[in-house]
Parts: structure tokens; sequence; C-alpha cells
């Protein structure tokens, strides 16, 4: 029942992930709890996916150091992890004069944190880059790249879990207490005991900290709303484009981001909100959005949009002093063994591999690390059928007629790797799971053909009964159950 | 390599095997194109109508009520009386402008190589992201469309308090369908000053079951973080721009988008061909030849119709002109223009009307033109006062009928063009009768569920006592398209049958194993 662990993981996004991921490389008995219904379904799947060179990061924080090295290992780690990733390289736009002294500091900020190849560039540099961006200058990052961020913290989650970490998901932490050398944790209806805990919840880390009597954190929820824009837009540009960032915006600026899936993301907005997991968008930020992204891309149409949605920033900094705080990532001072990670907005993503070292860095001052030799490294990718040649597509129909079975149109996703995608190690059986894996739902559509299909498919393969056929876990049933129910008394069915 | 199909040739390669791509094919082999194939990507042929299954279908071409898989089954039934070939689960995932034809398949990767390709994909619905309703993305929010396919065909409830935005034909039916099954339909909203939906489906979904439509109204926000728990609903000025004060809060746990079709032109762009940005479908000739010599538009991927009867008439134009095309690339006379001369002679062959420059025959109605009719007739009796207006609700035309007492003591009808019109106003007066079309369980076959209907029209005021005795019923697979499942309902003379089949399942007692593909 309560079993003894030496670490639980408070949180499956991008950083408990990685931290799961890291810390399975010891003898260690592990469980990572999650109140959502799988990994990455909080600010770590909703976000540009831009893995920073670190130029936006005040010098000498902790911030500036893991972005940097993160982003020089961001390729590695992603190859090792079976997971999408480009470098893109990124452009930051002077629209007007004003912009070039920030534009200047910028840059002078990325020299100083070691951010390698910077340089601005005039208007005829950059009308031979991206052509169809407006602007007079701007600075070129060659080493910005971009990811997938939710099938990145699958990958990591996936690969923990090869590595023997438990996930449990839809457990909401509730309750921590200390006991001697252990901590109990009440999570959904179950107790778990550990010597370790690390709170990795992202927006509600102040309040898991709180619950063990770490009450100094305040977060500040700041919204940002996306637009997600047809790949017909991707023809008309090849990296991240963002605006100099103007002083005391709780975000970068609304930018357009490419994706490794060759949509265009216009966002994100920044606002300060009360409700910690208000993902609702707005009509007024929805307008500011499409006009703020036509100045830098003016070829845009209101029709290229397929998709709207929100993350919120967790921010250690208020809306009346504005711009970034630090992460803070330490063990508690009254609770041995027990690691705090508050803020970790931007750069979080692209810090997430040095996130997990440091980590496993405070937790070794308490815990034996003793290396497993059996530790598997590698996670092999899901078969990408669309991005496959002819002649592979061939071969993999010939090794399964489940490959020829287009079941998602718009993105051409076939049957198996649908049926691969509901067979997950995590054992997430929601749509919205199905879709981050496999990105059927994800197309210009938006699931209008083939939503229904998955439906059907999690029937008969995942054996779910109607009211079990979720979108993203418990409370977010689809169905209320069958519209006939017939009474038949004959002998051969019993419904 | 070893794994990659040889390149096939056929003289045509249809696309789609909804009722657009059937009538193409069987206009093709009626003109002696044998070497022909239907590529269609679902595991059943037949297209959309498979789902539909209220009736309305057919009007023009058969003169009577079909519902959506009869129609289907009698192009198909003429298809395999014709031998022409459809491959199943055939998904094309690329076209050249050269008509080479990828196809995607169970049975391997497929290369064609087309004399003519004849485009009939039909349509999508337009998703929300596409007109950006402020507010959460929770479970609940579904196009009218995939609430059809899974309340019609997959027997899943998708809620019980439902908010349908759009008034296009599919919103209106299945504010209907989900009445009848016992959701209630809150409200219908729109945003221009009148429905998208025709008016008989205005007057038999929405009027009929008293819901709500409001008319020049939207909805500018989304609750619910896990299902929808309500929506705010605004009305718009003369721009669209919601007023202030106007907004009102509807709990509810569903929203059905009707919003729009668009022409499923994936394939279209692939090969270059250019769209007409009125129907969003490829510019055509008026034999609904593209721009690209010997590849054909026709249905709802070419502009998406208001009735199935139009797409049947413009596929097989569609059709004979890609056979005469067929004729002339083989004298070694290619040429666009006479092609289409072929099309318009064989239309007109046909008793088509004249073809309009430019875009293909518009179908006329036997009625449309003629001017409205009046009648006097015996004074009704009605419970009510009479009223001003009715839509007759016969055929799609919709005539705008007046009733209106004469001192004589008898009632005068006028505004309707045929003596239909007449009759629906008097049932509508005095004894509204409808078609009721469900669906009802199967035990043991390859589909849940198998689509009925009245073999006539019932009065309107038994619907829900007839929905209550349809309820309790569950049929044994097989059942025949056509077969009486119950005789005589509620002795209102009027059996109901089924309008689609459902073979028994491979493996005895088991209600829903089903093929994969």
């Amino acid at each position: 029942m309560d079993h003894l662990y030496d670490v639980v993981i408070i949180g499956a996004g991008v950083a408990g992930c990685a931290i799961a991921r890291e810390l399975s490389r010891y003898r260690l008995h592990m469980a990572v709890l999650e109140k959502e219904s799988d990994a990455g379904m909080g600010i770590s799947g909703r976000n540009s996916g831009v893995v920073h060179a670190g130029f936006n990061c005040t010098p000498g924080t902790l911030k500036a150091g893991m972005c940097v090295e993160g982003c020089r290992r961001f390729e590695a780690w992603c190859r090792e992890l079976g997971v999408p990733y480009r470098k893109t390289g990124k452009l930051v736009v002077a629209l007007g004069n004003e912009d070039l002294a920030p534009l200047q500091a910028l840059m002078d900020a990325g020299v100083r944190n070691g951010v390698q190849d910077l340089r601005i560039i005039g208007p005829e540099e950059m009308r031979e880059m991206e052509p169809h961006i407006g602007g007079i200058a701007a600075m070129t990052s060659p080493w910005t790249g971009v990811t997938s961020p939710y099938e990145l913290t699958i990958g990591l989650a996936e690969n923990a879990h090869a590595n023997g970490v438990e996930f449990y998901f839809s457990h909401p932490v509730t309750r921590i207490r200390r006991e001697g050398n252990t901590y109990r944790i009440q999570a959904g209806e179950q107790m778990f005991r550990s010597r370790a805990v690390v709170n990795a919840a992202g927006l509600f880390s102040d309040r898991v900290a709180a619950m063990i009597g770490d009450d100094t954190y305040t977060l500040h929820p700041c919204r940002g709303e996306y637009y997600i824009l047809d790949k017909r837009i991707s023809a008309l540009l090849h990296r991240p484009v963002y605006p100099v960032p103007r002083p005391g915006e709780g975000g970068l600026g609304v930018h357009l981001t490419t994706t490794v899936d060759g949509n265009v993301l216009i966002g994100p907005s920044a606002e300060y909100i009360e409700e910690r997991e208000d993902h609702g968008t707005t009509r007024e930020v929805m307008e500011q959005l499409y006009q703020e992204a036509r100045q830098l891309l003016p070829e845009m149409e209101r029709k290229d949009i397929i998709r709207d949605y929100a993350g919120i920033r967790p921010k250690l900094v208020g809306k009346k002093v504005g711009g970034f705080g630090d992460f803070i990532i330490r063990e508690s001072d009254k609770n041995p063994g027990f690691v705090n990670l508050i803020g970790i907005e931007s750069p979080g993503l692209t810090s997430a591999p040095l996130i997990g070292e440091y980590v496993a860095d405070i937790l070794g001052q308490r815990l034996p690390l003793a290396v497993r030799p059996d530790f598997q490294p590698v996670r092999r990718p899901p078969v990408r059928f669309r991005e496959a040649s002819d002649e592979e597509k061939a071969r993999l129909i010939a090794s399964d007629p489940a490959y020829g079975v287009i079941v998602c149109r718009c993105e051409e996703i076939t049957l198996r790797e649908v049926l691969d995608a509901m067979n997950n190690p995590l054992g997430v059986r929601t749509l919205t799971g199905i879709k981050y894996r496999t990105r059927a739902m994800m197309g210009r559509c938006q699931g209008g053909y083939c939503l229904p299909r998955m439906v059907e498919l999690l029937q008969e393969t995942m054996g779910l009964a109607p009211e079990e056929v979720t979108l993203k876990g418990p409370g977010s049933e689809l169905f209320s159950g069958r519209v006939k129910t017939g009474t038949c008394t004959c002998s051969t069915c019993s419904t | 390599m070893q794994h990659m199909q040889h390149m096939i040739s056929k003289q045509a390669v249809v696309i789609g095997s909804g009722p657009a791509g059937l009538a193409a094919a069987i206009a093709l082999k009626t003109a002696g194109i044998d070497d022909l194939v239907v590529l269609e990507r679902e595991k059943r042929p037949g297209g959309i109508l498979s789902q539909c299954i209220h009736d309305g279908f057919g009007l023009i071409r058969y003169r009577q009520p079909l519902t959506g898989p009869e129609y289907a089954k009698l192009d198909l039934d003429n298809a395999a009386r014709l031998g022409i070939p459809i491959l199943l689960s055939h998904t094309v995932t690329r076209l050249t402008p050269d008509r080479q034809v990828y196809v995607t398949s169970p049975t391997g990767m497929k290369h064609f190589q087309a004399g003519t390709v004849i485009l009939a994909m039909g349509c999508r619905e337009r998703p929300r992201g596409a007109i950006s309703i402020p507010g959460t993305r929770p479970a609940g929010i579904l196009t009218a469309g995939a609430a059809q396919y899974l309340v019609n065909m997959c027997n899943l409830m998708i809620g019980k308090q439902i908010v349908i935005l759009g008034s296009g034909d599919i919103g209106l039916i299945m504010a209907r369908r989900l009445t009848l099954e016992g959701a209630r339909v809150l409200a219908v909203v729109e945003k221009l000053p009148r429905p998208g939906g025709l008016p008989r489906n205005v007057r038999q979904c929405v009027e009929d079951f008293q819901i709500p439509f409001l008319l020049k109204h939207t909805i500018t926000k989304v609750e619910g973080t896990r299902r929808v728990e309500a929506v705010t609903v605004s009305r718009l000025d003369a721009d669209g721009t919601p007023v202030e004060g106007t907004a009102r809060r509807i709990p509810c746990d569903t929203i059905i988008l009707s919003v729009g079709l668009i022409p499923e032109n994936e394939l279209s762009l692939q090969a270059g061909l250019p769209l007409d940005s009125a129907t969003g479908g490829p510019v055509t000739g008026p034999d609904c030849q593209t721009r690209l010599p010997g590849i054909f538009a026709c249905g709802n991927v070419r502009k998406v119709h208001d009735l199935v009867d139009d797409v049947t008439e413009e596929a097989k134009i569609a059709g004979r002109a890609a056979a005469a095309f067929l004729r002339e690339t083989a004298g070694g006379q290619p040429g666009m223009a006479s092609a289409a001369a072929a099309a318009v002679a064989d239309a007109a062959a046909a008793g088509a009307a004249a073809v309009e420059a430019g875009a293909p025959r518009k179908i006329t109605f036997s009625s449309r033109d003629q001017k409205p009719l009046k009648w006097e007739i015996p004074g009704i009796k009605t419970r009510e006062p009479l009223p001003a207006n009715l839509t007759c609700i016969i055929c799609p035309i919709g005539c705008s009928l007046t009733v209106r007492p004469l001192e004589s003591g008898q009632t005068e009808i006028s505004g309707a063009r045929c003596v239909r019109g007449r009759n629906y106003a008097v049932d509508e007066l005095t004894q509204p009768m409808r078609i009721l079309t469900t669906t009802l369980p199967v035990q043991g076959g390859t589909a849940p569920l198998v689509s009925v209907r009245t073999t006539r029209a019932i009065p309107r005021e038994s619907l829900e006592h007839a929905m209550q005795e349809i309820r309790v019923v569950c049929v044994k697979a097989p059942v025949a398209a056509g077969e009486v499942i119950i005789k005589d309902l509620l002795g209102l003379g009027a059996d109901v049958t089924a309008t689609a089949e459902v073979p028994a399942a491979p493996c005895e007692g088991s209600c829903s194993i089903r093929q994969l593909f």
C-alpha cells in the first residue's frame, strides 16, 4: 500500500519528467504524481516550443547558464529521446528606429551569456533570409531551434518509465506530511511515502511548497494566447521571428514561430490573470494577436487560422514589477530532501536537460546515487509514416497492412500509428493523449473527420465503454452513454 | 524496390464513392468507358449519405423523400450491376497535373496513370478555430457532421443540454435528431438575420420542436475546464460586432458547430489547380473540367450543394465530359473546348436545360419557374387562428404559402407552385404530417445500429409516442434494407422499415466486432 519510495516527483511537466528521466540512471525507486491525465498537459504542452539560445536571460542568472548550455545540448538530447528537433535559427526584428538600441542591448546580453554567432543584419540580408517579413533590421541567432514540447515531455516520461519510474496520472497531491526522515504524500485516493520529494508542480508549485510549510513563494499566473496557422503559411516563414521585447512585459512579445510540424504559431500575449487554470482565449487578445502578427507577416490572412489556445506562465514577478525573475531550484531550508522548483517559466523547456542534472546534484547529497548498469538512454521514436519515402511506406505496409490505412487525412496518420499510440507505455487512453502522440486531429480539419474514428478505435481495440472515452481524463467525458440501449431478450445477447 | 507497385494504367480514375463519384462513374461506364476504378478511403462506399438517416433526398430525381442510405443504395446497386470496381480503404495522397494518382492502401502503395481523373472528394466542415470562438476548449464541442456520425453510426449520445452554433442544414437536422433522442436543444444561434439551412429544415427540425432560434447572435464565450459548462451568447450589430449589454449565459454541456462546409481540395491544390475564391472549389468550365485537361471536378468538391439531386446531376455532366475527353484524346485531338461542347450536347440530349456560360447547369425544378397558384377550398376549421404564412416543406423550393379565410366561408390558399403545396397547407393546418427517421440497436451485426424510417408520414403529434414505442425494439442481424421491422406503428398505417442493411458479424454472439479496414 504505502510503499516507501526513494524519490517522489510532483508534476509530469517537462521539468518533472526531465528530473525523473535523469534520476532513472540511478538505483532509485521513484514515482511521478500528476494531477492531469498525461505528461505535458500544463505549461509544458502550451508554449511556442522554441529552444532558446539564451540572449533574453539576465547575465549571471541560473536561467542564463542553464539556457545557453541546454540549447547546446538540445539536439543530441532530442535524438536520444526520439523527439523532433530542428535548428532553425531565429530573427529578432526591429520594426522601427526606437527598437534599434534595445536590439543592440539584447545582442550585448547574449554575448555576455556566451551565446554564439549572434549578428545584427540590415534589411537586405533580412529579406534574403525571410522575404515575407517586415522591419528595418534584425538580430540573427543561428543556435535557436524548435522542438515539439509535448512530444519531448512524453518522450522523457516514456524513457523514465522504461527505466523503472512509475507514473500516476489523475493523482492530484492534496497533502504532504513529514514523518521523521520520510514524507507522506496524499495524492488522489492514494498515500505515497518517500525519502525525498521534488516539487515540480509548475503553476501550483507555490501551493505544493506551502503544504510542507515553505510558504514564502507566490506565483503570478500570466496567460499567453496563441493562434495556430495552416501549413500554407509555413511556405512564407523559415524560422521563428520575434519583435524586440518591450521592457516590463511578462513575455517576449507576440512572435511567429515555425513548429517542427510545419505550422506557424502566433503568440503569446501576456496578461496577468487571477484564476490559475483559466486557459480560455478572449476576443480582445485574439484580435490583438492577429493585428500584431500582421505587422510581422503582412501576407497572413484570417482564414489561415486553424485553432487558438492559451498557456499560463508561472511568474515569480507580479504585474507591478514586470519582467522576469530567476528560476528557484533549491532544497527547502526546513525540510531536508524536499526540493522546490518555483517559477520555471521560459526558458524552462530549453533548460530542462540542465534542470534534471541540477536536481540530481542536490539529491545526491541526501541519497546514494548508484548508477544502474542497465540504464537505457535511447528511446525509439514512433514511426512517422508521413515522413517516410515511398519505398519505406511500401515496406511498412508490407510489414503491417494497418500502415496502409490513413485515419487522419490532414496529417496523413495511419491506423498502425494510432493503435501504437493507444497502446502507449504510460497507459494514457485519452483523445488528447493520442493527439499529442500522433498528430491525428491536429490538422486543418481539427478532428472533424478523424475524431469519431478515434472514438470507435478506443472502443473496439481498447475496450473502452462510451462513458470511459475522455478528451483529457476524468471530468472530460465525451459521451453520456448510448443513444439506444435495446432491451433484447434473446439468448445470444445479454445487453 | 521490391515492395513498390508498378504503375497501373486506367482510362478513368474517380476519387470518392459518394453520390458524385458514383454518378460520374456510372456516366463514364454508360458512355462506354470500361477501364475505370473508383477509389474510396472509407471501409464502406457511399460517402456521407450513410450517416444522413433523415429523409429529403431524391425529391427531384425520384420525386419521393428518400433517406440518405436509400438514395446511396440506388446508385451503389446500379454501380454494382454495371460492374464498376470500388476499391475501399484506398486513400489518394497525391495527384499530379499529368493525372498520376498515388494511393495508400492496406494492400500497398499504388500508382495509377489515368486518362482522366474525376475529383469527387466532397467537402468537410469548418472547425471552431476557423471562426475563433473565445473561451476554453473542453470536451463537448463537436461539428454537426461528427455529431451525426457519432449518434447515427456509433450509437453514442453526445450530450443532454445542447446549443447549436450556426444554422446549416446538418445543424438543423441534428437539432431534431437529438431532441427525438431525449436531449434538450436550448438554442440555435445564427449570426445572420436569416437561417442558413433550407426552409423545410427550419420548419420541421426547429419550429416543430419549439427550439429557440437566435438570429443575429453568436457565441462570445465558452466556459468549462474539462466539459462544456456554459456558453455566453450576444446579439450582433450590423457589422457583426457583439452589442454590449446583450450577453446572456446559457448553461449547457454540448456545443454543436454548423458553421459551414468547405470543398475538400487538398488534392486539387497539390495538383496545382486554381481554386475559385467564391466556392472554394476548383475553377471549372461548363463541362466540370478544371484548368488541367482531363481532370474534372463535381459535387461538393467543386462547390457545396444544398441538394444531393444537384450533385448527381452535375456528376453525370462531369462523367459524360470525361468520356468525351477520352474519346478525343484517343483520336489524337485533345481539346478542352470540344470536350465541353460534347458534354453540353450530351446534357442537352438528356433533356437538360441550357447550360449557363462558365458554370454547370443549374438544376431547375419543373415547378420553380411557374407562377404561384391560388385555390379556394371549403373552410378549414383549426383550433388556433389561421397563421398568415406557411413554408411548404414538401420539396426544397420551400414555397411561401398564404392562408386566408374568405367571407364566403371558404379558405384561400395561395403562393404554392403546385398542388402539393395546397395539400401540405391543409394537412399543416389540420393534422401536420411528418416522416419519422431514427435508429434501432442491432445485435450481432457489423454495425451497432440500423437506420429506420416510417414508410409514410405520420401525425406530428404522434412523433414522441412513436419514439417511445420504437425505443424498446432491438433487431437481430442480419438486417436487409427495406425489411419491415415494426408493422403498422401505433395503428397509424405506417410501417417502420430498415433503410440500410446490417450484415451479421463474422463472430457469433458478438455485438461489436468490426473489421478495422
